[in-house]
């Protein structure tokens, strides 16, 4: 339709226009005017492009071959399997091969402090890349930043990648003495390793609040084996 | 369970009456307390009720609290009962507290300030006064947002809802908290049962009041349904609360001095929450409770 009929359109009541041989291209003047939100349209059966067409479905007909089947309540355990439960089980009181060791209560019950294992029987030991919050101030332009999933984390230039932290979490009792004994643990763990990588002193954050200790760089395999010394 | 020393000598020194020792298993179908409610203590004593402590911690040994009796003015010890170390007996976390407590007041609240924008506005769109000639500033219509009485451009729009629900794990650590919390500063009491011998307010009042519980209870059973007697009474008395175990909440804990609970309750709420410590629901597969009518 052309920009001139259209404006005459708009301007034009309803009435003349059912009336006069516009009609053509006006609604047919009957409520609702459009199919979207009759009833019908509302309810037709919907097709996606993933469907057959009709000609190919099988609705209402019977299908041709029936294979021969059984209802049993039998076997139910090969179904229970599979399902999902929330109950977690109980580990084995020995070491599995997968490297799971089970906690040793008469060992750990000698330390001032308690490292408790999660619901999955393993240590609440994890790694975090934290972020930091922007500095303005001509001192600090020396840090390195990367922006990762919208937050700006620190960029350690000499491990050539973000700055990580050790997480250890559910912990009771004296957090200073476990601090103390982790970071000596780590610090002589170091010596022996003779990595250029680790520097010293290891850095450590203690959150009485929470009950954490943030250490400074990745040394989640050294402090797992800390943590089966003590026998949590 | 085994009986240590330090136990008994604890009941000899403050149980006044020795009888036999009578092992009371508790369990999720006995029915407890057994008959006789109403009339002074006819069971024998001291009651040790050994509950069987699912999830055992690897650390610490269960925690022991007295079984106390509302039965009678007179405060008689009826036995021990054990706690569970792992909802008893945490590293309270204070931050969790506060988010839950937060959380319990921000998210019914909904703010109805409304101000309509322009469009709502009386259509006024005569000029006050000519564009030049007089003195005063220049305007287009007498409802703008710089004058008295006009709409704001960037005001509050209709009811906004703060509502949102805390994580489970965080709604769990602020439960045991608290309860570790009251524990620890000897507001919990732990009762066979809310069963009084009589209606009169007085008595609950004065019986609270000898034994230094507190301006505010907090009494906790197993079920809605409560005694007769006891409803009455704390109908009538400012502080005390009567509530379910399902409507247990860390601000009416922090709210009320003590509080005080049944061993049906005490059993109730174990299970629910070492139920949901030690189990992993994702957000889809989430069972009802086992016990829940």
């Amino acid at each position: 339709m052309s920009l001139v009929l259209r404006n005459i359109l708009r301007r034009c009541p309803s009435a003349i226009i059912t009336q006069s041989s516009l009609r053509f291209w006006s609604s047919n003047g009957q409520f609702p005017s459009h199919p979207m939100d009759t009833e019908e349209y509302e309810n037709q059966p919907r097709k996606s492009i993933t469907e057959l067409p009709d000609e190919l479905t099988e609705r209402g007909t019977q299908p041709k071959f029936i294979s021969g089947y059984e209802t049993t309540k039998d076997e139910w355990e090969w179904v229970d399997n599979v399902l999902f439960k929330s109950a977690i089980p109980e580990p084995p009181d020995h070491p599995t091969p997968s490297g799971w060791f089970p906690p040793n209560p008469t060992l750990a019950r000698q330390w001032p402090y308690f490292v408790d294992r999660d619901r999955f029987h393993s240590y609440a030991l994890y790694v975090r890349i934290l972020p930091v919050m922007l500095e303005y101030w001509l001192h600090e332009q020396h840090r390195y930043y990367l922006n990762i999933f919208r937050r700006r984390v620190e960029y350690d230039i000499y491990a050539q990648r973000t700055r990580r932290f050790s997480l250890l979490e559910l912990i009771s009792g004296d957090i200073w003495a476990l601090d103390n004994d982790l970071k000596h643990y780590l610090t002589k763990r170091i010596e022996l390793s003779h990595d250029k990588s680790k520097e010293l002193p290891v850095l450590s954050q203690v959150d009485e609040i929470k009950r954490h200790i943030l250490v400074d760089g990745e040394y989640e395999e050294w402090i797992a084996d800390f943590l089966k010394e003590k026998g949590f | 369970m085994m009986i240590k020393s330090s136990s008994i000598a604890k009941i000899l020194r403050y149980c006044s009456v020795f009888r036999s020792i009578q092992r009371f298993e508790s369990s999720t179908t006995t029915s407890f307390p057994p008959e006789s409610p109403a009339s002074p203590i006819t069971q024998q004593l001291p009651l040790i009720v050994s509950r069987q402590i699912e999830y055992p911690h690897i650390r610490y040994p269960p925690l022991q609290a007295w079984l106390e009796t509302l039965g009678q003015k007179r405060d008689e010890k009826l036995g021990l009962v054990d706690l569970h170390p792992s909802i008893w007996q945490t590293s309270p976390r204070l931050d969790i507290l506060y988010e839950n407590i937060e959380w319990q007041k921000t998210y019914k609240k909904i703010d109805w300030a409304y101000t309509p924008p322009h469009h709502e506005y009386p259509n006024m769109r005569t000029k006050p006064w000519p564009q030049k000639g007089t003195g005063r500033a220049r305007h287009k219509s007498r409802f703008g947002p710089q004058w008295k009485g006009g709409y704001k451009v960037n005001g509050p729009k209709g009811p906004t809802s703060f509502f949102y629900v805390l994580p489970k794990e965080k709604r769990i650590e602020g439960l045991c908290t608290a309860l570790t919390v009251k524990l620890h500063q000897n507001d919990v009491h732990i009762v066979d049962s809310l069963d009084l011998p009589t209606h009169q307010p007085t008595y609950l009042q004065e019986l609270a009041e000898d034994r230094f519980w507190g301006p505010s209870i907090l009494f906790v059973d197993d079920t809605d349904i409560m005694p007769h007697n006891i409803m009455f009474a704390t109908a009538k008395t400012e502080g005390f609360t009567l509530m379910p175990v399902y409507g247990l909440n860390v601000h009416s804990m922090i709210k009320h001095t003590t509080l005080v609970l049944t061993i049906r309750a005490l059993n109730k709420i174990e299970k629910k929450l070492l139920h949901a410590l030690h189990s992993y629901d994702t957000q889809k597969d989430q069972p009802a409770a086992p016990d829940e009518p």
